[in-house]
């Protein structure tokens, strides 16, 4: 009872202090607060040196923590960089010996157990009472809830995992102003395509996450829509068995087995192979995500600028029994900013912690991706200028952020578990070895027995 | 007549298929560097584009990028991999020859008991370890430190050296120990003077075999350090690798240039190393 009320004084003193430096300084820079804790922050997170070049989310992440590691020379952060997949491992290592860093980052699929195993701080207060609430987009929390309880401010950049960016003139060449907004005239373009011996659409499921993450993840919501997601993270009577989810895996597995719409090897190359069919004119369009697109962008910008100008964007067309949100794409957040609880024992310590998490989500952070990539965080920036950034760079952010409508990535919630079981079962299905239901029979087993 | 002829005409067709096969063999060893290193010459986009083929414009920027960036931090990465691989070898090769040396010639009561359980040792999986390990580390205050990969590094290859070892020694009359005895020398002096030169071929078998599985490890370094200048080459080659795609030709280059000193290494003693290879392969 008693460390709950200090918790409380510390949460609220924070605030106060933030509020109170916010209030008198430009919205761009970090914010300097005055913070009572001297002594040693230690960090763990995975935006290298080398995934920072061209990712706006690194790049603005290491940015703003440059400048918040300046603002409070009295503070000595430790920072500990791994690449993602090694980054995952230590993090697991770690959880499991109760020896998590100070601040890290805290991937979805993870909150529910670790918020159970009380190793990490509710930070539920604290947000609420930001500075900055008002401005954050409340839908990136849903990865990072467990009951009522908010673990983890979202980091990082919001990118789509599902995107179609397809060649205009080709597309038009084939009598489509635009990329079609169903299945059924994505056919019959293949046809055309084929003829001409060009791929209709470029996909590579090599890694076997791409078809759920890049794919799946979005025709799902198309015939179950969002609330039957929702009962599956929270446990309340959806299952992988339902039929409309057995549906949308029966179209996936139609689309990629009994049409022509894609490249043969598509269960062989990964989306860095198929994206090259695209760039290369072999394929009329390529479906990925905006890690993908931003690899197109720049390579098309150097090499060939008549077919970079070409560059549309467009949602997975509808399948022509699937009912929900036709202009739905996949979009979020992965991973938080999140704070060891032994921190907690530590008030001071705990009042730098979250002020750091608060500012790596921040305004600061905001602003800088926004006005150098055209990229939106957790916080919401006003009036971004676009006329700085080329045609084709506006209209990948309206896509993103204005025009289309928002679901969940599948892989961001659940269990890893879970994941690796539906994958593998999907390439296999994609390669016409396994039906729907069993794929969703296997799924559910997993989700029962892991989750 | 004919048939011998026909016997001739088999030799060389067994002759070709063999040297086809080896070389087949060889070349499947040998690309991978080979590929390596011309791929280090292209950028990302030319790779990506054509993995195989030759750099069609070769350039020396990865190169560049790699060793003028210093987030890349590889010269403190192959320093920390090469004082932590050259102390465990040394000791790994000290202690594997004391500890093999007394399970083949001493008797004592549970000799055998201990000697299962060393090689008990090399069935245990590391990655089950790796936990328990982590958390005895860091309350012992062990980890993070520049000494701390030596222990584990140590630890696991002991019951490797000790296997080759003991059975080397075994294969050694005890007569030279009589005589040396009767000569007046000591145990130790037995030990080092006499011994440990016959026992140098297996025991260069037993540096070799560690050498590289020292070098390369990547479990417990990932696991046990934390400080970025601490890394070990395995850890910070892993920086190359970004969450949704990969520079290769940059991480071929830095693998190249982390490669450098091994290379340079193998070629220098490449005489003793085949030498003990083949001395421990036939005694050991």
């Amino acid at each position: 009872m008693k460390k709950k009320q200090i918790f409380s004084t510390v949460i609220a003193t924070a605030v106060a202090a933030t509020t109170l430096a916010s209030s008198a300084m430009a919205a761009t820079p970090v914010a300097d607060n005055d913070l009572a804790y001297t002594g040693e922050l230690t960090i763990m997170h995975y935006s290298t040196s080398e995934e920072s070049e061209g990712n706006g989310g690194s790049d603005g992440l290491r940015t703003t923590l440059a400048a918040w590691i300046e603002a409070h020379p009295e503070i000595t952060v430790n920072e500990n960089v791994l690449a993602n997949a090694e980054y995952k491992t230590q993090i697991a290592t770690l959880a499991s010996a109760g020896d998590l860093p100070d601040v890290f980052m805290l991937q979805g699929m993870n909150t529910k157990a670790w918020a159970e195993q009380g190793l990490i701080v509710d930070l539920t207060d604290a947000i609420k009472a930001s500075p900055y609430y008002a401005d954050y987009e409340q839908a990136y929390f849903t990865p990072f809830l467990s009951g009522d309880s908010i673990y983890g401010y979202p980091v990082l950049t919001g990118g789509t995992c599902t995107v179609v960016v397809y060649d205009k003139a080709m597309w038009a060449e084939a009598g489509f102003d635009a990329f079609p907004s169903t299945w059924e005239d994505v056919e019959k373009a293949s046809e055309y395509f084929n003829e001409q011996g060009i791929t209709t659409i470029a996909f590579g499921n090599g890694g076997k996450w791409q078809a759920n993450s890049c794919f799946l993840s979005t025709l799902g919501n198309r015939y179950t829509g969002p609330e039957w997601f929702q009962s599956l993270i929270n446990k309340e009577g959806a299952a992988f068995t339902d039929e409309a989810f057995v549906k949308a895996l029966e179209e996936t597995k139609r689309l990629f087995t009994e049409t022509s719409i894609f490249n043969e090897d598509f269960n062989a190359v990964t989306n860095e192979d198929a994206r090259e069919y695209y760039i290369a004119g072999d394929a009329a369009a390529f479906i990925g995500g905006n890690w993908d697109e931003s690899y197109i962008w720049a390579t098309l910008k150097e090499s060939d600028e008549e077919k970079w100008n070409n560059m549309g964007f467009a949602v997975l067309p509808q399948p022509a029994d699937a009912t929900e949100a036709p202009t739905s794409q996949n979009i979020g957040l992965g991973y938080a900013v999140a704070i060891n609880s032994k921190v907690a024992e530590d008030p001071d310590k705990l009042a730098a912690a979250i002020d750091l998490a608060q500012e790596l989500t921040g305004p600061a952070f905001a602003s800088y991706v926004a006005e150098n990539y055209a990229l939106g965080g957790l916080t919401k920036v006003a009036d971004v200028d676009l006329s700085k950034f080329d045609q084709v760079t506006q209209d990948f952010y309206n896509w993103s952020y204005v025009d289309t409508e928002k679901c969940e990535i599948y892989d961001s919630y659940i269990n890893g578990a879970v994941w690796e079981v539906l994958n593998t079962d999907l390439q296999t299905m994609m390669n016409g070895e396994m039906e729907a239901a069993d794929v969703a029979a296997n799924a559910q087993a997993a989700y029962e027995a892991n989750y | 007549m004919e048939k011998k002829k026909s016997n001739k005409a088999g030799r060389y067709v067994s002759g070709f298929l063999m040297n086809f096969v080896l070389i087949v063999f060889s070349l499947s060893c040998i690309f991978p560097i080979i590929w390596m290193f011309y791929s280090s010459f292209k950028e990302k986009r030319a790779f990506n584009a054509d993995i195989i083929g030759l750099p069609t414009e070769p350039t020396l920027k990865n190169y560049q990028r790699i060793l003028t960036n210093p987030d890349y931090h590889l010269p403190e990465s192959m320093w920390n991999s090469a004082r932590t691989t050259i102390i465990s070898i040394l000791l790994i090769v000290v202690f594997s020859f004391i500890v093999g040396y007394i399970l083949a010639r001493v008797r004592f009561k549970f000799n055998r008991a201990l000697y299962a359980m060393f090689l008990m040792g090399m069935l245990i999986p590391i990655h089950s370890l790796l936990v328990p390990i982590y958390v005895v580390f860091n309350k012992c205050g062990l980890s993070n430190r520049w000494f701390t990969l030596l222990l584990p590094y140590i630890s696991f290859a002991l019951p490797m050296g000790i296997f080759l070892v003991e059975g080397y020694v075994k294969g050694i009359p005890i007569s030279l120990e009589e005589a040396a005895a009767i000569d007046g020398s000591s145990f130790s002096y037995t030990l080092w003077h006499i011994i440990f030169p016959i026992c140098k071929p297996i025991l260069v078998t037993v540096a070799i075999i560690q050498v590289f599985s020292c070098w390369n490890e990547f479990s417990f370094a990932l696991v046990l350090i934390k400080d970025v200048a601490l890394q070990t080459v395995p850890l910070a080659l892993t920086q190359f690798k970004g969450q949704f795609a990969s520079d290769y030709p940059k991480q071929m280059t830095a693998m190249l240039i982390t490669m450098a000193p091994i290379i340079v290494l193998y070629f220098a003693f490449s005489k003793q190393i085949i030498k003990g290879m083949v001395s421990g392969a036939v005694k050991g």
